[in-house]
Protein backbone atom coordinates (compact mmCIF):
# COMPACT_ATOMS: atom_id res chain seq x y z
CA UNK A 1 0.00 0.00 0.00
CA UNK A 2 1.28 3.58 -0.85
CA UNK A 3 1.99 5.48 1.78
CA UNK A 4 1.20 9.63 1.48
CA UNK A 5 3.72 11.89 2.92
CA UNK A 6 4.22 15.48 3.45
CA UNK A 7 7.42 16.61 1.28
CA UNK A 8 8.85 18.06 4.74
CA UNK A 9 8.64 14.61 5.40
CA UNK A 10 10.65 12.04 3.02
CA UNK A 11 13.43 10.01 4.18
CA UNK A 12 16.45 9.12 2.71
CA UNK A 13 16.03 5.49 0.58
CA UNK A 14 12.18 7.04 0.18
CA UNK A 15 11.94 6.97 -3.87
CA UNK A 16 8.22 9.20 -4.44
CA UNK A 17 6.03 9.76 -6.74
CA UNK A 18 4.43 13.63 -7.08
CA UNK A 19 1.98 13.47 -9.62
CA UNK A 20 0.83 17.27 -9.87
CA UNK A 21 -1.98 18.72 -12.22
CA UNK A 22 -0.93 22.39 -12.44
CA UNK A 23 2.20 24.50 -12.10
CA UNK A 24 0.76 26.34 -8.92
CA UNK A 25 0.56 22.93 -7.10
CA UNK A 26 4.28 21.69 -8.71
CA UNK A 27 5.53 24.75 -7.07
CA UNK A 28 3.86 23.96 -3.47
CA UNK A 29 6.05 20.75 -3.39
CA UNK A 30 8.90 21.13 -4.80
CA UNK A 31 10.06 24.67 -4.35
CA UNK A 32 9.75 24.24 -0.97
CA UNK A 33 11.71 20.62 -1.54
CA UNK A 34 14.44 21.83 -3.07
CA UNK A 35 14.88 25.08 -0.92
CA UNK A 36 15.06 23.04 2.09
CA UNK A 37 17.85 20.56 0.72
CA UNK A 38 19.77 23.67 -0.28
CA UNK A 39 19.60 25.12 3.56
CA UNK A 40 20.91 22.07 5.32
CA UNK A 41 23.36 21.60 2.67
CA UNK A 42 22.02 18.31 0.75
CA UNK A 43 22.97 17.93 -2.59
CA UNK A 44 19.98 18.52 -4.90
CA UNK A 45 20.29 16.74 -8.19
CA UNK A 46 17.15 18.29 -11.11
CA UNK A 47 17.10 16.61 -14.35
CA UNK A 48 15.84 19.61 -16.67
CA UNK A 49 16.60 22.09 -19.03
CA UNK A 50 15.61 24.80 -16.62
CA UNK A 51 17.45 27.46 -15.78
CA UNK A 52 18.22 28.07 -11.76
CA UNK A 53 15.80 30.77 -12.27
CA UNK A 54 13.15 29.16 -13.58
CA UNK A 55 12.62 26.41 -11.28
CA UNK A 56 9.13 25.34 -10.03
CA UNK A 57 8.18 27.39 -6.82
CA UNK A 58 11.30 28.98 -6.74
CA UNK A 59 10.77 31.10 -9.84
CA UNK A 60 13.10 34.64 -10.15
CA UNK A 61 14.74 33.16 -6.87
CA UNK A 62 18.16 33.55 -7.39
CA UNK A 63 19.76 30.05 -7.07
CA UNK A 64 22.94 30.95 -8.84
CA UNK A 65 25.16 30.89 -5.43
CA UNK A 66 23.99 27.21 -4.92
CA UNK A 67 25.06 26.04 -8.15
CA UNK A 68 28.29 27.52 -8.19
CA UNK A 69 29.05 25.86 -4.52
CA UNK A 70 28.20 22.27 -6.23
CA UNK A 71 25.07 22.17 -4.18
CA UNK A 72 22.66 22.44 -6.94
CA UNK A 73 23.12 20.27 -10.40
CA UNK A 74 20.64 21.04 -13.37
CA UNK A 75 21.58 18.84 -15.45
CA UNK A 76 20.13 19.34 -18.94
CA UNK A 77 17.61 16.55 -20.61
CA UNK A 78 20.22 16.35 -23.66
CA UNK A 79 22.93 15.77 -21.40
CA UNK A 80 21.20 13.24 -19.04
CA UNK A 81 19.27 11.14 -20.87
CA UNK A 82 18.45 11.65 -24.57
CA UNK A 83 19.88 10.33 -27.58
CA UNK A 84 19.47 11.73 -31.05
CA UNK A 85 16.68 13.65 -29.14
CA UNK A 86 14.80 9.98 -27.60
CA UNK A 87 14.53 8.90 -23.98
CA UNK A 88 17.83 6.62 -23.58
CA UNK A 89 17.12 4.64 -20.24
CA UNK A 90 20.55 3.56 -19.60
CA UNK A 91 22.02 7.07 -20.37
CA UNK A 92 19.60 8.05 -17.63
CA UNK A 93 20.45 5.70 -15.15
CA UNK A 94 23.78 6.19 -16.03
CA UNK A 95 23.73 9.76 -15.22
CA UNK A 96 21.89 9.59 -11.93
CA UNK A 97 24.04 6.84 -10.70
CA UNK A 98 27.06 9.17 -11.65
CA UNK A 99 25.95 11.88 -10.26
CA UNK A 100 24.96 9.86 -6.95
CA UNK A 101 28.90 8.66 -6.79
CA UNK A 102 30.05 12.35 -7.06
CA UNK A 103 27.65 13.90 -4.61
CA UNK A 104 28.95 10.60 -2.15
CA UNK A 105 32.65 11.44 -2.77
CA UNK A 106 32.28 14.61 -2.19
CA UNK A 107 30.90 13.74 1.34
CA UNK A 108 27.05 15.02 1.19
CA UNK A 109 25.46 13.71 4.20
CA UNK A 110 21.82 13.88 1.87
CA UNK A 111 21.28 13.78 -1.92
CA UNK A 112 18.03 14.80 -3.66
CA UNK A 113 17.16 13.67 -7.03
CA UNK A 114 14.28 14.97 -8.46
CA UNK A 115 13.00 14.57 -12.61
CA UNK A 116 9.71 15.23 -14.30
CA UNK A 117 8.84 12.16 -16.29
CA UNK A 118 5.40 12.67 -17.89
CA UNK A 119 7.28 13.92 -21.68
CA UNK A 120 8.50 10.23 -22.24
CA UNK A 121 5.40 8.80 -22.21
CA UNK A 122 4.72 10.80 -25.61
CA UNK A 123 7.86 9.11 -26.92
CA UNK A 124 7.86 5.41 -28.96
CA UNK A 125 7.91 2.74 -26.04
CA UNK A 126 7.75 5.24 -23.11
CA UNK A 127 5.80 3.36 -20.93
CA UNK A 128 8.11 0.40 -21.13
CA UNK A 129 11.37 2.67 -20.86
CA UNK A 130 9.46 4.63 -17.98
CA UNK A 131 8.82 0.83 -16.20
CA UNK A 132 12.25 0.18 -16.75
CA UNK A 133 13.90 2.78 -15.29
CA UNK A 134 11.46 3.46 -12.38
CA UNK A 135 12.38 -0.21 -11.45
CA UNK A 136 15.97 0.00 -11.25
CA UNK A 137 15.95 3.51 -9.73
CA UNK A 138 13.69 1.90 -7.03
CA UNK A 139 16.38 -0.79 -6.57
CA UNK A 140 18.97 2.07 -6.57
CA UNK A 141 17.70 4.20 -4.18
CA UNK A 142 15.54 2.24 -1.64
CA UNK A 143 18.84 1.21 0.05
CA UNK A 144 20.31 4.01 0.00
CA UNK A 145 20.81 6.03 3.59
CA UNK A 146 21.20 9.33 1.56
CA UNK A 147 19.39 9.34 -1.48
CA UNK A 148 15.85 10.55 -1.72
CA UNK A 149 13.94 10.64 -5.14
CA UNK A 150 11.15 12.25 -6.35
CA UNK A 151 9.64 11.42 -9.91
CA UNK A 152 7.42 14.21 -11.58
CA UNK A 153 4.20 13.51 -13.56
CA UNK A 154 2.08 15.98 -15.27
CA UNK A 155 -1.08 13.97 -14.62
CA UNK A 156 -2.82 16.04 -17.84
CA UNK A 157 -0.37 14.21 -19.88
CA UNK A 158 -1.01 10.61 -18.19
CA UNK A 159 -3.90 9.15 -18.85
CA UNK A 160 -4.91 4.91 -19.30
CA UNK A 161 -2.78 3.40 -17.13
CA UNK A 162 0.16 5.25 -16.79
CA UNK A 163 -1.03 6.66 -13.81
CA UNK A 164 -2.04 2.99 -12.38
CA UNK A 165 1.66 1.70 -14.13
CA UNK A 166 3.54 4.82 -11.95
CA UNK A 167 1.71 4.10 -8.75
CA UNK A 168 2.70 0.76 -8.58
CA UNK A 169 6.66 1.77 -9.02
CA UNK A 170 6.46 3.72 -5.60
CA UNK A 171 6.00 3.37 -1.91
CA UNK A 172 5.42 6.50 -1.40
CA UNK A 173 3.35 9.79 -2.71
CA UNK A 174 3.91 12.85 -1.95
CA UNK A 175 1.76 15.68 -1.04
CA UNK A 176 2.34 19.10 0.03
CA UNK A 177 3.24 20.54 3.05
CA UNK A 178 0.24 21.26 5.57
CA UNK A 179 -0.40 25.55 5.77
CA UNK A 180 -0.93 24.96 9.75
CA UNK A 181 -0.05 21.62 11.37
CA UNK A 182 -0.58 21.72 15.71
CA UNK A 183 -1.20 18.67 17.66
CA UNK A 184 -5.07 19.47 17.31
CA UNK A 185 -5.40 20.55 13.45
CA UNK A 186 -3.67 20.19 10.37
CA UNK A 187 -4.32 21.61 7.06
CA UNK A 188 -3.01 20.64 4.02
CA UNK A 189 -4.05 22.05 0.61
CA UNK A 190 -5.51 20.12 -2.18
CA UNK A 191 -5.09 20.48 -5.51
CA UNK A 192 -7.48 17.33 -7.09
CA UNK A 193 -10.00 18.53 -6.46
CA UNK A 194 -9.13 22.04 -5.18
CA UNK A 195 -9.57 22.82 -1.86
CA UNK A 196 -8.03 21.56 1.92
CA UNK A 197 -7.77 18.28 3.38
CA UNK A 198 -7.91 18.56 7.22
CA UNK A 199 -7.03 16.61 9.80
CA UNK A 200 -8.27 16.40 13.90
CA UNK A 201 -10.27 19.29 15.59
CA UNK A 202 -12.06 23.06 13.87
CA UNK A 203 -12.62 24.71 17.37
CA UNK A 204 -12.54 28.12 17.96
CA UNK A 205 -8.63 28.72 18.91
CA UNK A 206 -8.09 27.37 15.23
CA UNK A 207 -10.73 29.64 13.41
CA UNK A 208 -8.20 32.15 12.32
CA UNK A 209 -6.23 29.35 10.98
CA UNK A 210 -8.81 27.77 8.93
CA UNK A 211 -10.47 30.99 7.88
CA UNK A 212 -6.35 31.81 6.21
CA UNK A 213 -6.22 28.92 4.70
CA UNK A 214 -9.68 28.87 2.95
CA UNK A 215 -8.71 32.43 2.10
CA UNK A 216 -5.55 31.39 0.48
CA UNK A 217 -7.68 29.39 -2.14
CA UNK A 218 -7.90 31.30 -5.48
CA UNK A 219 -10.15 33.32 -5.45
CA UNK A 220 -11.72 32.36 -8.80
CA UNK A 221 -12.60 28.55 -7.50
CA UNK A 222 -16.26 27.89 -7.53
CA UNK A 223 -16.14 24.57 -5.78
CA UNK A 224 -14.00 24.60 -2.85
CA UNK A 225 -13.68 20.37 -1.63
CA UNK A 226 -12.69 20.33 2.13
CA UNK A 227 -12.07 16.39 3.15
CA UNK A 228 -13.28 16.06 6.36
CA UNK A 229 -11.95 12.31 6.70
CA UNK A 230 -9.76 12.34 9.59
CA UNK A 231 -12.03 15.22 11.16
CA UNK A 232 -13.85 14.34 14.58
CA UNK A 233 -14.83 17.86 15.81
CA UNK A 234 -16.16 20.92 14.44
CA UNK A 235 -17.42 23.45 16.52
CA UNK A 236 -20.17 25.28 15.82
CA UNK A 237 -18.42 28.35 15.23
CA UNK A 238 -16.32 26.73 12.38
CA UNK A 239 -19.86 26.18 10.22
CA UNK A 240 -19.77 30.06 10.49
CA UNK A 241 -16.43 30.34 8.97
CA UNK A 242 -17.34 28.55 6.16
CA UNK A 243 -20.86 30.00 4.91
CA UNK A 244 -18.72 33.44 5.90
CA UNK A 245 -16.30 32.30 3.30
CA UNK A 246 -18.96 31.81 0.91
CA UNK A 247 -20.71 34.44 0.97
CA UNK A 248 -17.87 36.93 0.44
CA UNK A 249 -17.04 34.64 -2.70
CA UNK A 250 -20.18 35.09 -4.05
CA UNK A 251 -23.52 33.31 -4.97
CA UNK A 252 -21.45 30.49 -7.16
CA UNK A 253 -18.97 29.65 -4.56
CA UNK A 254 -19.76 26.29 -3.23
CA UNK A 255 -17.86 24.45 -0.38
CA UNK A 256 -18.10 20.59 -0.55
CA UNK A 257 -17.53 18.78 2.47
CA UNK A 258 -16.21 15.48 1.59
CA UNK A 259 -16.06 12.00 4.00
CA UNK A 260 -17.82 13.49 6.87
CA UNK A 261 -17.41 11.80 10.34
CA UNK A 262 -20.84 10.61 11.11
CA UNK A 263 -20.73 12.74 14.37
CA UNK A 264 -20.09 15.58 12.51
CA UNK A 265 -22.82 14.86 9.91
CA UNK A 266 -25.31 14.32 12.80
CA UNK A 267 -24.31 18.13 13.76
CA UNK A 268 -25.19 19.07 10.36
CA UNK A 269 -28.54 17.26 10.31
CA UNK A 270 -29.68 18.68 13.51
CA UNK A 271 -29.10 22.50 12.45
CA UNK A 272 -30.16 21.95 8.82
CA UNK A 273 -27.99 22.25 6.09
CA UNK A 274 -30.04 24.98 4.10
CA UNK A 275 -28.81 27.28 7.34
CA UNK A 276 -25.29 26.51 6.06
CA UNK A 277 -25.43 28.44 2.67
CA UNK A 278 -23.33 27.46 0.21
CA UNK A 279 -22.24 24.37 2.45
CA UNK A 280 -22.78 20.84 0.03
CA UNK A 281 -22.33 17.19 1.13
CA UNK A 282 -21.17 14.81 -1.30
CA UNK A 283 -17.99 12.21 -1.96
CA UNK A 284 -17.99 12.44 -5.88
CA UNK B 1 -51.39 36.96 0.33
CA UNK B 2 -51.97 40.62 -0.89
CA UNK B 3 -55.05 41.71 0.47
CA UNK B 4 -55.13 39.33 3.46
CA UNK B 5 -54.08 39.61 7.21
CA UNK B 6 -50.98 38.70 7.95
CA UNK B 7 -51.59 38.80 11.77
CA UNK B 8 -51.35 35.90 13.59
CA UNK B 9 -54.22 33.77 15.23
CA UNK B 10 -53.53 32.03 17.95
CA UNK B 11 -56.19 30.28 19.69
CA UNK B 12 -56.41 27.51 22.62
CA UNK B 13 -59.49 25.06 22.47
CA UNK B 14 -60.18 23.19 25.85
CA UNK B 15 -62.19 20.38 24.38
CA UNK B 16 -63.36 17.68 26.45
CA UNK B 17 -65.06 15.82 23.59
CA UNK B 18 -64.45 14.93 20.26
CA UNK B 19 -67.80 16.30 18.96
CA UNK B 20 -66.02 20.19 20.46
CA UNK B 21 -63.32 19.10 18.68
CA UNK B 22 -65.11 18.83 15.31
CA UNK B 23 -67.58 22.12 16.09
CA UNK B 24 -64.66 23.73 15.87
CA UNK B 25 -62.05 22.53 13.35
CA UNK B 26 -64.23 21.80 10.39
CA UNK B 27 -65.28 25.38 10.23
CA UNK B 28 -61.85 26.83 10.65
CA UNK B 29 -60.88 24.10 8.21
CA UNK B 30 -63.56 25.20 5.42
CA UNK B 31 -62.41 28.90 5.71
CA UNK B 32 -58.96 28.06 5.51
CA UNK B 33 -60.19 26.15 2.64
CA UNK B 34 -61.80 29.16 1.25
CA UNK B 35 -58.66 31.04 1.68
CA UNK B 36 -56.23 29.17 -0.33
CA UNK B 37 -54.69 28.38 2.76
CA UNK B 38 -52.15 25.80 3.01
CA UNK B 39 -53.53 23.36 5.70
CA UNK B 40 -51.66 21.31 8.16
CA UNK B 41 -51.63 19.85 10.93
CA UNK B 42 -49.81 18.32 13.89
CA UNK B 43 -52.36 16.42 15.84
CA UNK B 44 -52.83 13.03 17.19
CA UNK B 45 -54.15 10.22 14.85
CA UNK B 46 -57.76 9.84 16.14
CA UNK B 47 -58.12 13.86 15.85
CA UNK B 48 -57.32 13.46 11.93
CA UNK B 49 -59.39 10.11 11.05
CA UNK B 50 -62.06 12.10 12.56
CA UNK B 51 -61.81 15.72 10.62
CA UNK B 52 -60.57 13.55 7.38
CA UNK B 53 -64.00 11.27 8.12
CA UNK B 54 -65.74 14.40 7.90
CA UNK B 55 -64.49 16.42 5.05
CA UNK B 56 -62.02 14.58 3.05
CA UNK B 57 -58.27 14.40 2.55
CA UNK B 58 -58.03 18.21 2.71
CA UNK B 59 -54.96 18.65 4.44
CA UNK B 60 -51.28 19.67 3.04
CA UNK B 61 -49.57 18.37 5.59
CA UNK B 62 -50.53 16.08 8.65
CA UNK B 63 -47.60 14.71 11.24
CA UNK B 64 -48.92 12.59 14.18
CA UNK B 65 -48.31 14.74 16.89
CA UNK B 66 -46.33 12.17 18.97
CA UNK B 67 -43.47 12.63 16.07
CA UNK B 68 -44.00 16.13 15.97
CA UNK B 69 -43.56 17.67 19.57
CA UNK B 70 -40.51 15.57 20.35
CA UNK B 71 -38.36 18.75 20.97
CA UNK B 72 -39.32 22.34 21.29
CA UNK B 73 -36.75 24.41 19.73
CA UNK B 74 -36.75 21.48 16.93
CA UNK B 75 -40.28 21.83 16.22
CA UNK B 76 -40.44 25.27 16.43
CA UNK B 77 -37.23 25.30 13.48
CA UNK B 78 -39.93 23.19 11.50
CA UNK B 79 -43.16 24.80 11.91
CA UNK B 80 -41.36 27.90 10.95
CA UNK B 81 -39.21 26.41 7.87
CA UNK B 82 -43.18 25.24 6.69
CA UNK B 83 -44.64 29.00 7.06
CA UNK B 84 -41.16 30.20 4.89
CA UNK B 85 -42.48 28.05 2.80
CA UNK B 86 -46.15 28.52 2.05
CA UNK B 87 -45.22 32.72 2.57
CA UNK B 88 -42.99 31.56 -0.46
CA UNK B 89 -45.73 30.20 -2.54
CA UNK B 90 -48.07 33.55 -1.37
CA UNK B 91 -50.35 31.39 0.67
CA UNK B 92 -51.76 31.89 4.88
CA UNK B 93 -50.78 28.78 6.64
CA UNK B 94 -54.03 27.49 8.71
CA UNK B 95 -52.86 24.72 11.23
CA UNK B 96 -54.15 22.74 13.93
CA UNK B 97 -51.89 21.43 16.62
CA UNK B 98 -51.92 19.63 19.66
CA UNK B 99 -48.69 19.62 21.50
CA UNK B 100 -47.69 16.12 23.63
CA UNK B 101 -46.81 17.94 26.96
CA UNK B 102 -44.93 15.05 28.27
CA UNK B 103 -44.45 13.91 31.63
CA UNK B 104 -40.89 15.76 33.42
CA UNK B 105 -41.75 19.28 34.53
CA UNK B 106 -39.43 20.55 32.71
CA UNK B 107 -41.14 18.89 29.52
CA UNK B 108 -44.08 20.77 30.47
CA UNK B 109 -42.74 24.08 31.09
CA UNK B 110 -40.76 23.98 27.71
CA UNK B 111 -43.46 23.13 26.15
CA UNK B 112 -45.33 26.21 27.59
CA UNK B 113 -42.77 28.16 26.89
CA UNK B 114 -42.90 26.76 23.19
CA UNK B 115 -46.71 27.72 23.12
CA UNK B 116 -45.49 31.39 24.49
CA UNK B 117 -43.08 31.90 21.25
CA UNK B 118 -45.51 31.02 19.19
CA UNK B 119 -46.66 34.40 19.67
CA UNK B 120 -43.72 36.33 18.96
CA UNK B 121 -41.81 33.39 16.15
CA UNK B 122 -45.17 33.56 13.96
CA UNK B 123 -46.33 37.61 14.08
CA UNK B 124 -47.24 38.65 10.76
CA UNK B 125 -46.44 35.29 9.14
CA UNK B 126 -49.90 35.35 7.78
CA UNK B 127 -50.58 31.95 10.17
CA UNK B 128 -53.52 31.02 12.06
CA UNK B 129 -53.16 27.67 14.69
CA UNK B 130 -55.64 26.34 17.08
CA UNK B 131 -53.66 24.40 19.34
CA UNK B 132 -56.17 22.15 21.22
CA UNK B 133 -56.22 20.87 24.41
CA UNK B 134 -58.08 17.82 25.54
CA UNK B 135 -59.35 18.06 29.19
CA UNK B 136 -59.52 13.85 29.49
CA UNK B 137 -56.02 13.89 28.90
CA UNK B 138 -54.13 17.57 29.95
CA UNK B 139 -54.57 18.31 33.95
CA UNK B 140 -54.93 21.87 35.18
CA UNK B 141 -51.34 22.75 35.40
CA UNK B 142 -51.42 22.48 31.17
CA UNK B 143 -54.74 24.03 31.17
CA UNK B 144 -52.89 27.02 32.96
CA UNK B 145 -49.86 27.29 30.61
CA UNK B 146 -52.44 27.11 27.31
CA UNK B 147 -54.24 30.27 29.30
CA UNK B 148 -51.07 31.97 29.67
CA UNK B 149 -50.05 31.06 26.17
CA UNK B 150 -52.97 32.24 24.05
CA UNK B 151 -54.07 35.58 23.34
CA UNK B 152 -57.69 33.65 22.76
CA UNK B 153 -59.64 31.09 23.85
CA UNK B 154 -62.12 28.49 22.65
CA UNK B 155 -64.20 26.72 25.72
CA UNK B 156 -67.26 25.73 23.89
CA UNK B 157 -68.88 29.11 22.55
CA UNK B 158 -69.36 30.43 19.46
CA UNK B 159 -66.94 32.74 19.62
CA UNK B 160 -63.11 33.46 21.34
CA UNK B 161 -63.37 33.84 25.23
CA UNK B 162 -61.59 37.30 26.56
CA UNK B 163 -58.80 35.36 27.78
CA UNK B 164 -57.33 38.07 31.12
CA UNK B 165 -54.65 35.26 31.66
CA UNK B 166 -52.19 35.78 28.57
CA UNK B 167 -49.03 36.88 29.12
CA UNK B 168 -46.68 38.34 26.69
CA UNK B 169 -43.69 36.23 25.26
CA UNK B 170 -40.99 38.16 27.03
CA UNK B 171 -43.08 38.13 30.71
CA UNK B 172 -44.21 34.32 29.86
CA UNK B 173 -40.06 33.44 29.37
CA UNK B 174 -38.66 35.41 31.90
CA UNK B 175 -41.24 33.71 34.61
CA UNK B 176 -39.91 30.07 33.30
CA UNK B 177 -36.42 31.25 33.90
CA UNK B 178 -36.85 31.91 37.31
CA UNK B 179 -37.92 27.95 38.45
CA UNK B 180 -34.66 27.54 40.27
CA UNK B 181 -32.64 24.42 39.11
CA UNK B 182 -32.00 21.50 41.43
CA UNK B 183 -28.61 21.94 43.06
CA UNK B 184 -25.73 20.17 41.32
CA UNK B 185 -25.20 16.34 42.77
CA UNK B 186 -22.12 16.29 45.14
CA UNK B 187 -21.31 12.92 43.17
CA UNK B 188 -20.76 14.88 39.83
CA UNK B 189 -17.23 15.03 38.20
CA UNK B 190 -15.93 18.47 37.58
CA UNK B 191 -13.30 20.41 35.61
CA UNK B 192 -12.38 24.05 35.72
CA UNK B 193 -11.97 25.71 32.09
CA UNK B 194 -9.44 28.42 31.59
CA UNK B 195 -9.15 29.24 28.20
CA UNK B 196 -10.90 28.93 24.43
CA UNK B 197 -8.71 26.14 24.06
CA UNK B 198 -11.14 23.05 24.91
CA UNK B 199 -9.53 20.06 23.86
CA UNK B 200 -9.27 19.00 27.41
CA UNK B 201 -12.81 19.64 27.94
CA UNK B 202 -14.36 17.73 25.05
CA UNK B 203 -12.44 14.46 26.29
CA UNK B 204 -13.83 15.32 29.43
CA UNK B 205 -17.30 15.26 28.50
CA UNK B 206 -17.10 12.39 25.96
CA UNK B 207 -15.76 10.03 28.29
CA UNK B 208 -17.57 10.73 31.16
CA UNK B 209 -20.96 10.69 29.13
CA UNK B 210 -19.97 7.40 27.66
CA UNK B 211 -18.94 6.00 31.27
CA UNK B 212 -22.55 6.85 32.33
CA UNK B 213 -24.16 5.24 29.09
CA UNK B 214 -24.83 7.69 26.50
CA UNK B 215 -24.67 6.39 23.11
CA UNK B 216 -22.51 7.19 20.81
CA UNK B 217 -24.82 8.88 18.38
CA UNK B 218 -25.90 11.29 21.30
CA UNK B 219 -22.13 11.92 22.46
CA UNK B 220 -21.19 13.81 19.17
CA UNK B 221 -24.05 16.60 20.11
CA UNK B 222 -24.23 16.79 23.57
CA UNK B 223 -20.27 17.46 23.51
CA UNK B 224 -20.55 20.05 20.71
CA UNK B 225 -23.07 21.88 22.73
CA UNK B 226 -21.44 21.82 25.80
CA UNK B 227 -18.16 23.26 23.56
CA UNK B 228 -20.19 25.81 22.60
CA UNK B 229 -21.69 26.95 25.87
CA UNK B 230 -18.29 26.70 27.20
CA UNK B 231 -16.90 28.79 24.95
CA UNK B 232 -19.72 31.38 25.55
CA UNK B 233 -18.48 31.06 29.22
CA UNK B 234 -14.97 31.87 28.22
CA UNK B 235 -15.31 34.36 25.48
CA UNK B 236 -17.99 36.62 27.85
CA UNK B 237 -18.48 35.62 31.15
CA UNK B 238 -16.15 36.14 33.94
CA UNK B 239 -13.59 33.17 35.21
CA UNK B 240 -13.78 30.88 37.08
CA UNK B 241 -15.67 29.03 34.70
CA UNK B 242 -16.75 25.54 35.85
CA UNK B 243 -17.92 22.45 34.38
CA UNK B 244 -20.04 20.00 36.05
CA UNK B 245 -21.06 16.44 34.76
CA UNK B 246 -23.34 14.27 36.43
CA UNK B 247 -26.19 11.52 35.14
CA UNK B 248 -29.70 10.72 36.01
CA UNK B 249 -31.57 7.42 34.79
CA UNK B 250 -31.90 8.29 31.36
CA UNK B 251 -29.77 11.39 30.71
CA UNK B 252 -26.87 13.19 31.49
CA UNK B 253 -26.22 16.72 32.82
CA UNK B 254 -23.86 18.96 32.21
CA UNK B 255 -23.55 22.40 33.85
CA UNK B 256 -21.45 25.32 32.74
CA UNK B 257 -20.98 28.08 35.23
CA UNK B 258 -19.24 31.24 35.68
CA UNK B 259 -19.46 34.32 37.89
CA UNK B 260 -20.26 37.02 35.43
CA UNK B 261 -23.95 38.24 35.09
CA UNK B 262 -25.41 36.94 31.55
CA UNK B 263 -28.01 39.05 29.93
CA UNK B 264 -29.29 37.16 27.31
CA UNK B 265 -31.81 38.24 24.93
CA UNK B 266 -34.99 36.54 26.57
CA UNK B 267 -35.54 34.72 23.59
CA UNK B 268 -31.82 34.10 22.53
CA UNK B 269 -31.45 30.23 21.01
CA UNK B 270 -35.26 29.98 20.64
CA UNK B 271 -36.03 31.53 17.36
CA UNK B 272 -34.50 29.74 14.27
CA UNK B 273 -31.51 32.07 12.70
CA UNK B 274 -31.35 32.60 9.04
CA UNK B 275 -27.90 30.98 8.99
CA UNK B 276 -24.40 30.21 10.12
CA UNK B 277 -23.78 34.07 10.46
CA UNK B 278 -26.79 34.62 12.67
CA UNK B 279 -25.54 36.52 15.92
CA UNK B 280 -27.58 33.87 17.67
CA UNK B 281 -26.82 30.23 15.55
CA UNK B 282 -24.34 29.43 18.56
CA UNK B 283 -26.96 29.44 21.23
CA UNK B 284 -29.93 28.36 18.62
CA UNK B 285 -27.47 25.35 17.66
CA UNK B 286 -26.73 24.40 20.90
CA UNK B 287 -30.50 24.29 22.14
CA UNK B 288 -31.15 21.99 18.81
CA UNK B 289 -28.62 19.41 19.75
CA UNK B 290 -29.18 18.42 23.39
CA UNK B 291 -32.82 18.36 24.73
CA UNK B 292 -32.64 21.14 26.86
CA UNK B 293 -30.37 24.03 28.30
CA UNK B 294 -31.99 25.92 31.05
CA UNK B 295 -30.18 29.54 31.68
CA UNK B 296 -29.89 31.19 35.11
CA UNK B 297 -28.48 34.74 35.82
CA UNK B 298 -28.41 36.46 38.98
CA UNK B 299 -26.26 38.03 41.35
CA UNK B 300 -24.45 34.83 42.11
CA UNK B 301 -23.30 34.32 38.85
CA UNK B 302 -24.49 32.59 35.24
CA UNK B 303 -25.12 28.84 35.28
CA UNK B 304 -26.01 27.33 31.87
CA UNK B 305 -27.32 23.84 32.14
CA UNK B 306 -27.57 21.12 29.69
CA UNK B 307 -29.85 18.14 29.44
CA UNK B 308 -29.46 15.07 27.35
CA UNK B 309 -31.47 11.80 27.01
CA UNK B 310 -28.74 8.78 26.84
CA UNK B 311 -30.33 7.35 24.06
CA UNK B 312 -31.87 8.90 20.70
Amino acid sequence: MQVCRPVRDLLPGDHAWFPFASEEEQGHVIGPWIEHGLEIRDKVIYITDAEPWELPGLYGRDLGFAVRQGLLSLIPLGEACLTQGMFDPQKYLATLNDEIAKAQEQEFRGIRLTAENSWIFDQPFGDSRVDFCEQRLDAAVAPSVSVTAICQTDVRRCGGGRFSLLDSHHEVRVLPNPDFDDPQLTITRTYQPLGLHLRGEIDVTRRLRFAEALGSLPPTTETVCLDLAEVTFVSLDAFGVITDFTRKRGPRCRVLLRHVDPAVRSIIDVVGLHRLPGIELGDG
Amino acid sequence: MTGQTQDLLHQALLYGKDEEYLATAVPYLREGLAADAMIIAAIPNRCYTAVRDVMGDVMDMYAPAEDFYRHPVRTIAQYLDIVRGAQAEGRPVRALAEVQWGGASWQTREWGRYESLVNTVFENRGVSVICSYDRRVVGDEVVDHARRTHPELLEGGMFPAYNNAFEHTELYNARCDKTPLPPVPAEAVRMSVGSLDLAGLRAFVKDHATRRGMSAAVIARFVTAVNEVATNAVRHGTPPVEVALWAGADDVLCEVADIGLWHPDELAGYLPPENANSPSFGLWSARMLVDLIEIRAGYHGTRVRLLARKED
